[in-house]
Formats: C-alpha cells, structure tokens, sequence
C-alpha cells in the first residue's frame, strides 16, 4: 500500500495538469460559445458553385 | 431572398435550415454608415466582432460562415449563434465592412455595433467564475478521493497513509478556502465590518463562520494527530456555491445581451463638412456642436441639430411613434435616430451622444434605477432575522450537545451552520425578477425597476391612449365621395410613396404603369398613369384625412383616410374588464374619432375623454388615484409625460419623446396593447417563481435545521444539500413561464422594426 505514497501525488500533478488545460481553455474564450460548434459539425465541405 | 441564394450556390442552406420556416425578412431599405471598431490581425487583414440579428439555426450558421468562399477578401467568418455575434477578419483593401453588411442584408441578418467596453468587463467577470468553478471543483474532488478511502476504512491503524491523507486533504481544502472561499469571507466581512446592527448581516455570515469553523477545526484535528476532519464538506461547500454564483451571472448577462441591441441604431460614422467644401468621414462620437454635418438618402441622423440647408423628409418614429414622415426645411430641428427617407440635409450639430434625446433613452434603459421592489425589500430584512436565528440556533445545539453528547458538538454545530440557507432570499428572489426583466426585454418591453411586476398585478383601471395603442396608426382607405375608379389610378400614383396615406391606397393597387413620378413633400403626389395626368393631394377634412385624387385636372374623387383599430384590441379591453379593470381612453384627438374607436373596442362613453391635453390627462390619472384605484396609464407623444410619472405603472412607448423615458416605468419596443398583456404575463410568472422560491426555502430550512440540530446530518451531507437547495431555487427562478403558451414570437425588439419599417 506504500505505492500511495507515489500515486496520490501523481495523481494530483495530474488533476492539476487539467485544471490548468482548463483554465487556459477558459480564459481563451472556448466556453463562450458551446452551440455553434455543435452546429458547424453538420458543414461537410460541399463546394459552392459562383456564378454572380 | 431566394434569388440571392441561387445566384451565389449556396442551395444547401436550405437543408440545414432548422426551425419553424419563419421567413428571414427581406432587404433592408435603409443604407448604414457605421464600420465596427476593428483590430489589426497583423498580416494585412482586420477583425471585429459585430452583432447579427436575424440568425436562428445551423442553417444560419452555414450560410454565414461561407462568407469567406463567396466573398472575396472576406478571410474568415465566425458565427456565435447562441449570442447572436460574429467575429469576421477581412482585407481591408480588398472589401469594406459595407460590401460585407450588404452581402449579409440580403439573406436578411442585420449586423449591428456591440457595445465592447461595457460587455466586455461583464464577459471577463463571467469567465473568471467559471475558472473559480473549474478549479474548485478539481479541488474538491480530490478531497472527496480522500476521504472516500477514509470513510472505506482506513484509519489510524494505517499510520503514515492515514496522516498523509489528512495533511492532504487540508492541503487541498485550504487552497480551495484561500482561492475560492474568499470572496465569501470578503463579502461577509463587509457586512459586518460597518457594523449597522445584528439584523443587517449578509447571507455569507453564516456560510463564512460554518467554512472557517470547520477547517479550524479540521485543521486543528489533523495537526494533533486525532479526530474528525471535514474538508470535504468544507470544499465541496465552495465549489457548489460559486457554481450557484456563477449560473447567477450567466442569466443576468444573458438579460443583458438583449437590451444591447438598442446601442445599434445611431450610425458611427458621420460625414462632416470640411471648410472646403469636402466632407470627411469621422466616428460620431468625435462630433462637436457647430460642426456641420451631411446626412443623404437613407442614412440615419447622427446628433441633435438645426437643419442649416436641405429639403427632406425625415422619419421621426423612434422618437415620436410618428409613422408619416416630416418634411423637414432650414431651421427646423432634427435629432438623432431618425432616417431621411427623401431628399438630404445638411444640419449643425447641437447636441451628441448621451446628451441626444435619443441618447438619453438608451441610458434610461441600460442604467435603470436601482428601486427596490418591495417583495426584495421584506426578503432583505427576513435575511437579517434569519441569520441572527442561526446563530441562536447554533449556540442552543452547540450548548444541548455539549451535555448529551459531548463528542458530537462540533460536527452537529458546523452541519447546521453549513445547512442554513438563506439563500432564497437573498438570492434568488433578485434572480428571479432580473430574469424577469430579461424575459421583457427580449420580448422589447423595457421594465425600469422590479417593482412594476408587483404593481401591475394590482392595478385596477388602466387609461389608454387612442393612436398607435388601440389603433395600429396605420392608413386605410374609409370612405370614398366620388369616382372608385380613380382610386386603383391614385395607387399607381403613390406606389413609390413612403407616406402613410399613400400606403393606405396600397390595396386598391393593381400594378398598372406609373410613369414621371413626381413627389412634393407636404403636399401629396403626381404621377403619368395610362397616359393621364393623375395627382393625389391633401385637402380639408374633418376629423380624418382627407384625400383628393384628380385626373388630367379634374378632381374625381375625394377619399376620408382613417386609422384601422388593432385587431387584438377589443378583445385584450374586454378581458380586462372582466377581470375587474376599469378600462379609459384619453386622447388628443376628436370627440367623434375617439367615440367611433371606443365603441368598436367596447369602452362606455363615460370612460372616454377627447381633446385631451397633457393637464387632462394629468388630471384624469390624479383623480382615479384619489378614489383609491392603482392606475396603469399606456401612452406616447409628449402629451402624457406628466401622466405616466402620476400613475401607479407608467408605460410608455419605445418611440415616444424622450420626456417619457424619464417618467416612464416601463417602455415598449412596438405599439397595441398585445405588449402590455405580456408583461402582464411574465409578471405573473415572475412572482409566481418568488412564491415558490419563498416556499421550497422556507420548507427546506425548517427541516434542515431540526435534522442538523438532532444530529442526523453529517457536515457533507450538508455540505451537499445546501448548494442543491440553492440551485433548485436558481432552476425555480429560470423556470419561470415553462409549461405555459408563452407570448407570440415572430415580434421584435423596435430596432428591428425601424430597420425593416419600409415593408410594413
């Protein structure tokens, strides 16, 4: 049960290194706007054809 | 529309569209000048971030965001649908912002200015608090590990784990305490610290003194070696309350992204006349009085000013509700909002921005006074008891234990403090009304302070104005003396009027050709239709317009003009005499105009007043007050500004003159009764979720407290039940209105309207 003794620690280095993702994510703006992108999924690349 | 989606490929819009088919409008007529505050991407090209209103679905979002395939120079295009903004980056000297808004008017969405400085703080508040969530989250998480394992069992018989798990824990829960438990800390402190009396305590006192006292004791546990720890009660505490925290500011901007939209209607640019004759384009905002400005076709007046050159005619109807345009010479004044809808003049400029009559209304708006509605206000002072109740009961259970069962003190002390909540009522009664007031204002109806919900409730006579509230003050044609011949004539004639009157000859339009059209502002139109001559002019009437149409000369037909009744007027009236309100019309117009519209809506003669003038209607209003009655009062135009601020609910019209922004409590984006109905509706709704938030608070706390004071809650479970108490008020408060037919959509806010006023 020793190995606790590393693997709590590394877990928490661990949590912290996702709790700074998700500071970062934050902070650029990605949970700003949670609809569009659900919605821009459906876009599959079909080409528009110019003509004026 | 159609076309433009043909002509640019863009067909597979229509297999993304979403919604009920609401048709996207059509052109807008009106021609802007504003350019958004742009940033330097640093490669050539420029961004901004603008609002677009019209976008409803992924269909939408497509169609926008192929903007950069069909228009050249456009680089990017980002469509945030869910606020209605987008973020678009283009090269400045291959396209302008202009060729962009046009591209974006045919399929119908309307960019308009966002107002960044005020937004942006709110927005930056938000995201922080939601970092605060994130990271107190991970950190009460982490505790519950450990504490899941020594509730599992370990224990002191695992020395060095069992420690470790505790210095841990405290570890942990103290940064949670120090990163976001502060705020809690701060604003307890700030309402004890000027000490204004025991009952003036703020709902953060308890919650403060039940973290501070667990972790102490926690704390003080783990350093000795021996007994119970509750961090995790401590941090999950925490983290639930700054999410309740945070759900708050998220309704309350999205409240406020409604109201944003009134900031878009004055133009940003303005042309001004240099000494040389040359005009230069500048920002409004750097207009000073006496510059003189240039105002074409189509383009919206920019500041208050004195018409120094210029014939025209103007739309006033964002100040006035006036829908007929003015004809506007030299020396008359004009302000800004307005639309030149013909001709172009060249004004000097008085006053700008704030200072505007426009100006004045967005403030009056955006800055409401803070008056307290009086349900708040008795929740405020419940706060203050409440609090001093928990304490008592603390003290008491703390005392009680003590003699029975020593070893439970702490625990049963700290559960009860962690349980209460008052947060019911300080929250979430505010909540519900701020949500309320969002509700309006998406439905364009402007409530200056909380307190109108309540009142209007109560209210038991309403006094009506006649035009643009019972009527449409929309033109029809309502007797012809005459040739009804002419008249089909006469609507080729005034095809390409904008004047009420003409579009009143609309239905009698047949589409046959109107040659050498020529408008005199004032006085009617001319046109060559099937080879004669026709001319449609204003001549002598009683009380309606009236109208005649002469042929090569000869004068064929005269025509009365009239205001059409709204159709949802009479039977809104008449449900609310039922319903026990006293229902007026006070008007300025005649005597027989104002009884023929009452009849029709079903107003006895004796609750009708004509030739009002703005001390009639003062009167009247005193008067009904005097008997005792809470009187609502819906009127426009400077005729009932006194009114409004002498009635109990003062609701105004969005248009009107900028004396009633002032006195009004409430203003509404577009004219009927139909608005007043639906604040009715969400006023309802709104006090029905502060019942009900009232209720579950009161019921919670009564069982939670006795279950902590008798030592069935442990501190987590607590911990746990607190927040979700909180939270299930905060669901109440948004819930508001769900599971009933909500008002009609397919209505707007007024700048909708006034942008799209050349369809009506």
């Amino acid at each position: 049960m020793n190995i606790l003794f590393v693997l709590v620690p590394l877990a928490l280095l661990l949590a912290a290194g996702s709790v700074a993702a998700f500071r970062w994510a934050a902070r650029d703006e990605q949970f700003d706007d949670l609809e569009s992108p659900a919605v821009r999924m459906l876009d599959d690349g079909t080409q528009t054809t110019e003509t004026s | 529309m159609w076309h433009a989606l043909q002509d640019d490929g863009l067909q597979t819009f229509y297999s993304l569209r979403g919604g009920d088919g609401v048709p996207v409008g059509d052109e807008v007529t009106r021609h802007r000048t504003w350019t958004p505050d742009v940033t330097d991407a640093g490669d050539g090209s420029v961004y901004a971030t603008v609002g677009v209103d019209g976008v409803h679905c992924a269909g939408c979002v497509w169609l926008v965001e192929r903007m950069p395939q069909v228009v050249d120079g456009v680089v990017d295009a980002r469509l945030n649908l869910g606020r209605g903004r987008m973020e678009v980056r283009w090269s400045p000297d291959q396209v302008e912002f202009g060729d962009i808004d046009s591209w974006l008017s045919r399929f119908g969405y309307s960019p308009y200015p966002l107002d960044v400085g005020r937004g942006e703080a709110q927005e930056h508040r938000e995201r922080e608090a939601l970092v605060k969530v994130g990271v107190s989250w991970a950190l009460a998480a982490n505790v519950m590990l450990l504490t899941v394992a020594m509730y599992g069992g370990l224990d002191a018989s695992d020395g060095g784990l069992w420690q470790g798990a505790r210095w841990l824990s405290l570890l942990l829960a103290g940064g949670s305490m120090a990163y976001g438990g502060r705020e809690f800390f701060r604003r307890a402190w700030a309402s004890f610290r000027p000490f204004r009396g025991i009952f003036e305590l703020g709902v953060d006192v308890p919650v403060s003194i039940g973290l501070i006292a667990g972790f102490a004791f926690s704390a003080f546990n783990t350093i000795i070696g021996t007994g119970e720890v509750w961090f995790d009660s401590v941090a999950v505490l925490i983290a639930a309350l700054l999410t309740a925290r945070w759900l708050h500011a998220r309704g309350l901007r999205q409240a406020a992204d409604a109201t944003n939209r009134l900031s878009a209607i004055v133009p940003q640019l303005a042309r001004r006349l240099l000494g040389d004759g040359t005009t230069e384009q500048v920002a409004t905002g750097e207009l000073d009085a006496g510059d003189l400005v240039e105002v074409r076709t189509g383009d919206v007046v920019p500041a208050d000013g004195v018409v120094v050159d210029g014939l025209s005619a103007v739309d006033r109807a964002l100040l006035t509700g006036e829908s007929a345009p003015e004809a506007t010479t030299i020396g008359d004044a004009v302000w800004a909002g307005e639309t030149v809808v013909r001709g172009s003049l060249r004004l000097q400029v008085e006053k700008t921005g704030d200072e505007t009559r426009f100006g004045q209304l967005v403030r009056w708006v955006l800055d409401a006074e803070d008056h307290k509605a009086a349900t708040v206000a008795l929740a405020d002072r419940l706060a203050g008891w409440f609090v001093v109740a928990i304490l008592i009961g603390a003290v008491v259970t703390a005392v009680v234990a003590a003699m029975t069962v020593p070893e439970d003190v702490v625990p049963r002390v700290i559960a009860l403090l962690v349980v209460s909540c008052p947060c019911a009522l300080g929250m979430a009664t505010p909540l519900a009304f701020s949500i309320a007031v969002g509700r309006a204002a998406r439905r364009g109806l402007f409530v200056r302070h909380d307190g109108v919900f309540e009142t209007i409730q109560k209210i038991d006579a309403i006094v009506l104005d006649k035009t643009g509230t019972i009527t449409s003050g929309a033109m029809r044609v309502i007797d012809v003396a005459g040739d009804r011949e002419v008249l089909r004539l006469a609507a080729a004639a005034e095809r390409r009027s904008d004047h009420p009157v003409a579009r009143a000859f609309a239905a009698y339009d047949d589409g046959c050709e109107a040659t050498d059209y020529d408008e005199l502002v004032g006085h009617g139109v001319r046109a060559l239709v099937d080879g004669a001559l026709i001319e449609v002019h204003g001549a002598d009437g009683a009380a309606n317009t009236t109208v005649a149409i002469a042929v090569d000369g000869v004068e064929r037909a005269l025509v009365t003009i009239g205001d059409t009744l709204r159709p949802d007027a009479a039977a809104l009236i008449s449900s609310w005499q039922r319903h026990g309100v006293d229902v007026w019309i006070a008007s300025g117009d005649h005597q027989a105009v104002v009884e023929n519209i009452a009849e029709q809506v079903g107003v006895m003669p004796d609750r009708t007043r004509a030739r009002q003038s703005p001390e009639d209607k003062l009167h009247l209003i005193e008067q009904l007050r005097s008997e005792g009655r809470i009187v609502a009062m819906v009127g426009d135009g400077v005729n009932d500004a006194a009114a409004l601020r002498e009635a109990d609910v003062g609701i105004a019209m969005f248009g009107g003159a900028d004396i009633n922004a002032v006195a009004a409590d409430v203003q509404l984006g577009r004219g009927g009764l139909q608005p007043v109905a639906e604040l009715d509706a969400i006023a309802t709704d709104a006090l029905r979720a502060v019942r009900r938030n009232l209720t579950l608070s009161a019921i919670y706390n009564v069982l939670a407290l006795a279950a902590a004071g008798v030592g069935l809650i442990t501190p987590l479970a607590a911990a746990i039940a607190m927040p979700l108490s909180s939270i299930a008020v905060v669901v109440s408060s948004l819930a508001q209105g769900r599971g009933r037919a909500t008002p009609r959509s397919g209505e707007t806010p007024s700048t909708s309207r006034v942008a799209a006023r050349g369809l009506s």
